[in-house]
């Protein structure tokens, strides 16, 4: 992996790799304030946290702060998914010294103003809108909502209308004060300073960070719904959806990677099963496929399809009988090879740019693997078993599904 | 400002048939991308021919003389790489991505696509619904819908306006032999560019390109030309939908490819629209609250090319927000954009085009289009003629394009 790992005084963990490829510095902090931690009766707490983090600081206005960067032809911007929170840093060389001090300022002093919690609020207010005038998205809200029911990823990242309109900045100061600690943060960099000279700059950069007060007390893991049978929603698109899916391993279990090689054989590229099928052979769609996301938590596991109103029920047969062969007889020995050199090959493609490959490291040290897991992870994929995947996925595709269906009404 | 040129290490030579070829090695990663453009698009297609193109970017995948449709994808999917296409307008793109041990393959890939693709009837009548659902999908989503609005407010001429995606009508009467015949019209070498970027060995890869594209049928029949003296008319589109917002366009066309005001109004898009103090989003979205987000753009073609301002907002906002960014624009003209407005623009426009040019895809794609242009000469100046555009030239830009303030407007939203 040719990188250093080291601690800042502040505890923040660094994971640094000079590199002269390209004259940009790029960094990824990952943080555990996720929405899963989201306070009850704030949900959307932890998203709007990360949004607001970029908007000012104690020193600057919002306007002001983003022009220091904007001047520079800078970028620090901060998001919250499930898991953690994810600030990217982007800098051209040049300014890297002063870009990172502006990331140190917004990680230790963010303003959360009142005008710009109450703009922030109402643009994600609407976001929670208008995001069903897309119909994937109509589907697989109520996927979620039904298959883990009232646990934390039964609902969107960015939170629960009643959630967002409780949040004040008594719970953004409160949240950013116990949850955006150093000490449990990775900062992962590149650039072409040798890291003798990093360290200080990064030093200097993340000084003030270094809040007092307890820590967040660690989240308990609610129950999941873990929900099967069928939900139909009716709507007003032209096409019909169908999405349908059952809860997966968590990222660091030891199936993860097997099941991650099984969902590339039925839904990934085009020569996999549900593509071949469902589009090529019979023409039901446009789009067919499965996603197996990434989570600390028990993850989910699903299959879907946009598909004419009329081909529906053809489109739903097909694929149950194309996964109960699957259950029956496994996926074969070429599309298990097939599956594990397209995902090399997507990991190689992913590690072109200085973002992505810090976004990996990072994540390995979050997942607790540790950032020389990066070179690891092809030797374990090589080393996977076809008969490990067939176990994997004769166990998760034998369990009850939920089936949601989107129609016109 | 870092040294940097996207045609350093490229080499350019044409084939006897006419293809422009362009190899960059670059061994950063182990990686190629190999693409084709080919001079074709829907201002290509007749009335009765609309989505042609597009019809035989999904065809091209069913089916060639030495491979059979199930082995293309699979073929490449198997070295762990991924290929896809797209047709715009003027363009039909293909691309393979693979990991280097496969970049012969996907060269001799590409040229099966372009030259000795078979058309098979049965392969059409699966591939045929599959498009419809695609033209279905496309008119449930509200931005698709305003793209081909505001094209349409645009242009005059009918090349222009229609749908790169076609209708259902004239897409179902498509038939293997009107594919062929436009085929073997349109995928002329003459008309094509390939780039293969990434960790190969020049010589080897310069060899294995020439073996793939020298039976490539070279001249043909010639591209009609675009009418040159494209009136601009503005006018009004509004399409009802159920959506939970307002879906907004205004813009105007622009001169192709490589007119001297390129970098200027690129600049100018930079100006209104990137980053939170740039001025309409600090305007619209940030002090008067009006829109969810506000964006614009500078899009060329070798033919005619669009400015674009588009937003989205709360439909009881949609009249307020029109009339505050008219106000803004008139603003533009009385206080042009200053010394530092412009600087910060250059600034941030310079590391996005940096940072796009990590990946060997990007690379790639941005000689292609240049090249499939007409305008490649431009391609090693162009970030230095946009760092030289000044205030005072930009505002003698605005002046013109913006001066009369005569902007077409497509609207989505709910009845």
């Amino acid at each position: 992996v040719n990188a250093t790992t080291g601690r800042l005084s502040n505890g923040l963990k660094v994971i640094y790799r000079q590199s002269r490829r390209w004259p940009l510095a790029t960094g990824t902090l990952l943080i555990p304030a996720g929405s899963f931690h989201d306070p009850a009766g704030r949900e959307g707490l932890g998203s709007m946290a990360a949004e607001l983090l970029s908007q000012g600081t104690r020193r600057d206005g919002a306007k002001r702060f983003a022009d220091k960067l904007e001047m520079r032809g800078a970028s620090v911007g901060a998001s919250a998914s499930d898991d953690y929170s994810e600030l990217d840093f982007l800098a051209p060389e040049n300014e890297m010294n002063e870009a990172l001090a502006l990331a140190g300022e917004m990680l230790a002093q963010p303003r959360f103003s009142a005008v710009e919690l109450e703009k922030e609020r109402r643009h994600t207010l609407a976001s929670l809108r208008t995001r069903y005038d897309t119909i994937f998205n109509v589907a697989h809200d109520e996927f979620l909502r039904r298959l883990y029911g009232d646990h934390p990823y039964g609902r969107l990242t960015e939170g629960t209308a009643d959630g967002l309109r409780r949040i004040g900045r008594r719970d953004l100061r409160e949240w950013h004060r116990s949850r955006w600690r150093p000490s449990t943060a990775i900062f992962s960099m590149e650039s072409s300073v040798p890291w003798s000279r990093a360290r200080g700059i990064l030093e200097r950069a993340f000084a003030a960070w270094s809040p007092n007060g307890p820590v967040a007390a660690p989240a308990n893991d609610p129950a999941i719904a873990n929900s099967s049978g069928d939900s139909n929603v009716t709507s007003r698109f032209e096409q019909a959806f169908l999405m349908t899916g059952v809860l997966a391993p968590p990222a660091a279990h030891p199936d993860a990677l097997a099941l991650k090689i099984v969902n590339t054989v039925i839904g990934g590229g085009m020569s996999s099963r549900l593509f071949v099928e469902l589009r090529e052979k019979l023409g039901l769609a446009y789009d067919v496929s499965s996603f197996y996301p990434t989570r600390l938590r028990e993850s989910h596991w699903a299959f879907y399809i946009g598909c004419s109103p009329s081909n529906l029920a053809t489109a739903e047969r097909r694929m149950e009988e194309l996964l109960s062969e699957i259950a029956d007889k496994g996926v074969t020995p070429a599309e298990f090879a097939q599956a594990k050199a397209m995902i090399r090959g997507n990991f190689a493609m992913e590690h072109q740019t200085g973002r992505r490959r810090g976004w990996y490291l990072a994540w390995w040290e979050f997942l607790g693997r540790g950032a020389e897991y990066d070179e690891q992870f092809l030797k374990r994929l090589g080393a996977m078993r076809l008969s490990e995947a067939n176990r994997v996925a004769r166990a998760l595709l034998s369990k009850p599904r939920l089936t949601v269906r989107v129609v016109p009404t | 400002v870092t040294a940097f040129s996207p045609l350093e290490h490229t080499h350019a030579f044409q084939l006897p048939n006419g293809l422009q070829v362009y190899l960059k090695p670059d061994h950063r990663a182990p990686l190629v991308t190999a693409q084709a453009w080919v001079r074709v698009g829907s201002i290509d297609e007749t009335q009765e021919e609309a989505g042609l193109s597009h019809v035989l970017e999904h065809m091209l995948f069913k089916g060639t003389r030495h491979f059979r449709a199930d082995q293309i994808s699979r073929w490449i999917e198997a070295l762990g790489g991924s290929l896809n296409a797209e047709t715009s307008r003027e363009h039909t793109r293909y691309y393979i991505d693979v990991p280097r041990d496969g970049a012969r393959q996907a060269v001799t890939l590409l040229s099966e696509l372009l030259y000795r693709a078979s058309f098979d009837a049965g392969e059409w009548n699966r591939e045929r619904p599959v498009i419809l659902e695609e033209i279905k999908r496309r008119n449930d989503d509200p931005e698709s819908q305003l793209w081909e609005l505001f094209n349409q407010t645009l242009f005059t001429h009918p090349r222009l306006r229609r749908p790169v995606i076609g209708y259902p009508a004239t897409v179902e009467a498509v038939t293997p032999d009107v594919l062929r015949r436009f085929y073997e019209r349109h995928y002329r070498a003459e008309r094509a560019v390939v780039v293969v970027a990434g960790d190969f060995a020049l010589a080897e890869m310069r060899r294995w390109v020439e073996r793939a594209f020298r039976a490539m049928p070279g001249k043909g029949p010639p591209r009609d030309p675009l009418p040159q003296n494209n009136v601009f008319e503005p006018s009004s589109q509004r399409l009802e939908q159920p959506v939970q917002q307002s879906y907004v366009a205004f813009g105007f066309p622009t001169p192709p490819a490589g007119h001297e005001d390129e970098e200027a109004l690129d600049l100018l898009a930079a100006v209104l629209t990137e980053g939170r103090g740039a001025r309409l989003v600090d305007d619209l979205r940030e002090t008067k609250k009006l829109v969810w987000s506000v964006n614009s753009f500078h899009l060329t073609h070798s033919g005619p090319s669009a400015f674009g301002i588009f937003f989205d907002c709360d439909a009881d906002k949609r009249l307020p927000a029109t009339e505050a960014l008219m106000q803004a624009l008139k603003r533009l003209r009385r206080n042009p954009p200053t010394e530092r407005e412009v600087r910060r623009a250059k600034n941030l426009s310079h590391t996005g085009w940096l940072q796009s040019f990590e990946t060997f895809h990007h690379q790639a794609a941005v000689i292609g289009s240049f090249a499939a242009d007409g305008t490649i000469d431009r391609l090693p100046g162009y970030l230095a003629r946009l760092q030289a555009v000044t205030p005072k030239r930009l505002s003698a830009v605005i002046d013109t394009y913006l001066g009369s303030l005569r902007l077409s407007d497509a609207v989505v939203e709910a009845p």
